[in-house]
């Protein structure tokens, strides 16, 4: 990673001096709400929760992207930000998928799409493979997160809701059990593969009077 | 007994660790018992239910269990397009759902790069600013009633009223608006509305001395409010704590100062702050920002400029770029994030609403550990949760 400007943050600075993170990079505030971003294995956070602690921010949200349909794997995304001037910091964390992807695959891409796609693919596994060789590696997607309710409490519900939503499990939560769907759910919501409309049993227009 | 009261599901099936309720607590003289407060409470709010350790008045151990008003929104985001989802944010919090309806569109605005008319933006603040006054009326008042004092329940709700009925000529609800549109806003307002908001505004003034003289200095109430329920930085940091709840912790933080969005940045306001970190500061914010709201729709109605309320090229099927946007707004309870993230289709990937209650309540724990039966009720009632917000 080229350590051009935008001059980074001296707290996203230090995490990629200790090695925590990588792909830190400065991100455009006024177009997609994030003044700074990076990704970071799930075991690093609570390490990286703490020293942002100590530099004044706050855990702002903790959510879970499910991009399993597309071959990928999970992602929790982490913001911080804070009090006293806006600074919101992106931390992506991979995550291996929860379980098998039982859901349709992927509408094939034709003509122009499947080459753009194909593009943005080799540029995505090329940018990799260079960060790799320049001994900074993209961390492996792991089996778990690691919890940093020791770190930020906001982090115990937090958690609590993505493993509720998504079935990730957080090692070191002191009590990971679900919050907003029903205690005896045998599901998790927000995968992709659960409730999909085209499943339903019934659809508006067949409960509508003939 | 302690255990079967809140069966902790799977996830003990996970290998985390133990169940807080699991060991019942040493317990020699048989002091200890436990209070399911909600979740049908009048005083909760909505239906929250937390379980309480009590050893006599006194709060031992406390928790909050959520999830009874889940209408799965960020689902329902999922499997239907941007437009779709536009009548479900007011529903999320329906006490400010103007501000969640704006704030949506606003996101969805940034992602697609849309201009907004000058008339919109500005109508837009009044109405929002509204919806945060009606917002804080109601909070007024149940807090008061929350409190054992029953008149200036009846007082507020009088001006929530004609707030409501306001907003109601123009949008066509009362509660659940779906007034915003990617673009602007689908009515155009009218003489009528502007002179009937300003003649509430001057309405309002006069009450407010009426309120300060019925409540502020009122023996009771202070006892009731001062020293009691303290939340102060470090525990807002711990669990994110935003809006009048932080800012009465001293923490002069506000969405509209700290990003501004829409045109925020264009009017003179003050953001309270108050010293207690308690009840009464919270109080004290919360009717100080009802004065600054009043001062932010002066301007706005000085400043109207006519024009229309809709870009000229009204948006239809459209597909946002892959990608993600955090956007932040200030609703009345704290901050209000949305996190959009698109695959380049017209349904979104992933929608996930950032409810300011769900930090605000959990803190609960730590709050009320040490305080009386009596005293949840009212701390409680000056956080001002809405649970429809946490569950969403």
């Amino acid at each position: 990673m080229s350590d051009d400007s935008p001059q980074r943050s001296e707290s996203l600075q230090r995490l990629y001096d200790d090695k925590l993170v990588v792909q830190a990079e400065v991100r455009d505030h006024a177009q997609g709400g994030f003044h700074e971003s990076c990704i970071a294995a799930a075991a690093a956070l609570p390490e990286i929760a703490a020293k942002l602690r100590e530099d004044g921010f706050y855990l702002e949200m903790l959510t879970c992207l499910d991009r399993r349909q597309t071959g990928e794997e999970m992602a929790l995304i982490y913001t911080f930000n804070r009090f006293d001037r806006a600074h919101r910091l992106r931390v992506e964390s991979p995550i291996a998928a929860v379980a098998e992807w039982r859901g349709p695959a992927p509408a094939p891409l034709k003509g122009a799409a499947a080459k753009k796609k194909a593009e943005a693919d080799k540029a995505k596994a090329e940018a990799a493979a260079a960060r790799a060789a320049a001994g900074e590696p993209d961390p492996d997607p792991a089996a778990e997160g690691a919890s940093i309710a020791s770190v930020f409490r906001s982090a115990d519900w937090y958690e609590r809701e993505v493993y509720d939503m998504y079935g990730v499990t957080f090692a070191g939560h002191p009590d990971l059990k679900r919050i907003l769907l029903p205690e005896d759910a045998d599901f998790h919501a927000l995968l992709k593969d659960f409730g999909r409309i085209d499943e339903a049993e019934t659809t508006l227009d067949d409960q509508r009077p003939s | 007994m302690t255990s079967d009261l809140h069966k902790p599901g799977a996830a003990l099936a996970a290998g985390t660790s133990a169940d807080p309720w699991a060991t019942p607590p040493a317990d020699p003289d048989g002091e200890t018992y436990y209070l399911n407060m909600g979740p049908q409470h009048p005083s909760m709010h909505g239906v929250l239910r937390l379980l309480l350790e009590l050893r006599g008045e006194e709060i031992v151990k406390c928790e909050p269990i959520i999830g009874y008003a889940h209408r799965a929104h960020e689902k329902m985001a999922e499997n239907r397009n941007y437009m779709m989802f536009l009548p479900n944010t007011s529903r999320v919090d329906y006490l400010s759902g103007m501000i969640y309806n704006i704030a949506y569109c606003q996101a969805v605005e940034k992602m697609l790069a849309i201009e907004v008319p000058e008339r919109a933006e500005h109508i837009r603040v009044i109405v929002c600013e509204l919806n945060r006054v009606s917002s804080h009326l109601l909070w007024f008042g149940t807090f008061l009633l929350d409190l054992g004092g029953i008149t200036p329940f009846l007082y507020s709700f009088d001006d929530r009223e004609q707030i409501l009925s306001i907003l109601d000529r123009v949008t066509g609800s009362r509660l659940t608006y779906c007034y915003g549109r990617f673009g602007g806003v689908t009515e155009d307002v009218d003489k009528k509305f502007l002179d009937e908001t300003t003649a509430f505004l001057a309405r309002l003034r006069g009450r407010m001395a009426e309120y300060h003289a019925l409540v502020t200095d009122n023996v009771i109430f202070r006892s009731r409010c001062e020293g009691v329920g303290v939340i102060d930085r470090e525990t807002a940091i711990e669990y994110g704590v935003t809006g009048p709840t932080l800012r009465a912790a001293g923490v002069p933080y506000d969405v509209r100062r700290a990003e501004p969005y829409g045109i925020y940045d264009r009017f003179e306001f003050d953001i309270p702050t108050a010293s207690g970190a308690d009840n009464l500061a919270r109080y004290y914010v919360r009717v100080a920002e009802m004065e600054q709201s009043m001062r932010i729709i002066e301007q706005a109605i000085a400043k109207i400029p006519d024009g229309p309320i809709m870009p000229e090229k009204a948006l239809k099927r459209f597909k946002p770029d892959v990608g993600e946007h955090y956007f932040a707004v200030e609703s009345a309870r704290g901050q209000f994030g949305i996190y959009i993230v698109s695959d380049g289709s017209d349904v979104p990937f992933r929608i996930k609403l950032r409810t300011p209650s769900f930090s605000n309540l959990a803190c609960m724990p730590d709050v009320l550990r040490g305080t009386m039966v009596a005293d949840t009720i009212a701390i409680l009632g000056s956080i001002d949760i809405v649970l429809p917000e946490v569950d969403r």
